[in-house]
């Protein structure tokens, strides 16, 4: 029992350092760029994305352990895989209608973004192909999700400094917020040694 | 320059912007997922351009025809549900035009179906408008994107391992951190850097040859 729970707890903090979604793998990041600016947002979005990645997880892990035996397999993986978020989609956004309407005006705008997005996907395709049992999958979701939402409050801090600095014209907003992101990427990469697999 | 032809100019430069001056991926900031990570080979680079612009276009045409009729709510999904079933030709082809890249491409290759630049763009431009700049507009962007993508992945697969599409080339030492993502995130960084000031000098030009004219 404590070895299961030391080895769920152990993939976990490696899905948040080791394998974050932006930093080794860019998962997520065209909507990062143009998304939430303020902590509160930025914290909503993320537990809805830690939410939906292990929801969907209970779902996709039974879909692959049926069909990965098949050669067709990566031609209907993503549409498996979608009608699974789609699925989690509509029982979070009834049961967030129903149960809890003041949270549903909140966070109903950004509910369909954070459901199709690359960091909820991305650790869903990740799972499967590396072949993980039904609790791997909710660890290996519950660390992506945890650890999108920190890359995403470090880099709009970070927006929010390099928005102070006095940068040549060419470089202010995209350019370098990705640059910013470059770098803390190559900080992750010393701190893995080397590429990880796709 | 006549104020005739300058307004020629700046609609012409208006509907070509896809390519370079607004262009999807450097400047719009669209689609950023595989042109960081899996443009590390050319081969990687044109396969992914291909699934994008099979993709693309049938969710773009189907969208402008019904995405009205959609509850707004609902439109996302149904487009992400769109794409991932246009996913199934689009991958069928791919894998004839540019062989065995599917396992080099990993998880990337399935993430496509929720790329921005296919689901994005629907929401923002196939709904609204009509059938041809619709169209226009899709072929544009998907063009636009190849180019970034082609010239990131001859870039990054000449300097990280010293050969073109496959085929090597006696140059210099390689330099294998091309390869990585970090280095994938500081081309696009300066690339689209050098967008950003292409399009800031190309208005100008036109700015300035405008009010000259209009000062005469």
């Amino acid at each position: 029992m404590m070895q299961a729970l030391t080895d769920f707890f152990l993939l976990a903090m490696t899905a948040i350092f080791l394998e974050n979604a932006i930093f080794t793998r860019a998962l997520g990041t065209s909507r990062m760029l143009i998304a939430a600016k303020r902590a509160d947002q930025i914290f909503a979005f993320g537990i809805l994305i830690t939410v939906i990645t292990i929801c969907a997880s209970i779902f996709t892990c039974v879909i692959n352990m049926l069909l990965m035996r098949y050669s067709w397999w990566y031609l209907v993986e993503p549409l498996c895989y979608v009608v699974c978020m789609c699925i989690v989609f509509l029982i979070v956004r009834y049961a967030l209608k129903d149960f809890f309407p003041g949270l549903y005006d909140k966070v109903g705008q950004m509910l369909p973004l954070a459901t199709f997005n690359g960091a909820v996907l991305g650790p869903l395709l990740l799972s499967g192909h590396q072949g993980y049992d039904f609790w791997q999958y909710l660890a290996f979701g519950l660390g992506s999700g945890i650890g999108y939402t920190m890359a995403l409050l470090l880099v709009s801090e970070g927006q929010r400094r390099l928005r102070r600095t006095n940068l040549p014209r060419a470089f202010r907003g995209l350019p370098i917020s990705l640059l910013y992101i470059g770098i803390l990427s190559l900080g992750f990469y010393g701190l893995i040694g080397h590429q990880l697999p796709f | 320059m006549k104020l005739e032809r300058i307004r020629k100019i700046s609609k012409v430069r208006g509907y070509l912007s896809p390519l370079f001056s607004n262009n999807p991926v450097l400047i719009r900031g669209l689609a950023m997922v595989p042109v960081i990570v899996v443009s590390n080979t050319l081969r990687n680079a044109v396969a992914i351009s291909i699934v994008i612009a099979c993709m693309a276009l049938p969710v773009h045409l189907i969208t402008n025809f019904f995405g009205g009729k959609i509850p707004r709510w609902f439109r996302i999904p149904t487009y992400v549900l769109l794409s991932s079933l246009f996913f199934i030709p689009a991958a069928l082809l791919m894998n004839r035009v540019v062989p065995y890249t599917v396992d080099g491409l990993g998880v990337f290759l399935p993430l496509l179906v929720i790329n921005s630049m296919v689901i994005g763009k629907a929401e923002e431009y196939a709904v609204r408008h009509k059938l041809i700049p619709v169209v226009l507009d899709a072929l544009l962007h998907i063009v636009g994107f190849a180019l970034v993508m082609c010239t990131i992945g001859l870039v990054r697969e000449f300097l990280s391992s010293a050969t073109i599409w496959g085929q090597p080339i006696e140059w210099m030492n390689k330099i294998p951190a091309f390869a990585l993502p970090f280095c994938g995130f500081m081309i696009v960084a300066f690339l689209a850097a050098g967008a950003k000031a292409y399009r800031r000098f190309t208005h100008r030009v036109l700015l300035a040859a405008a009010m000259k004219d209009e000062g005469e």
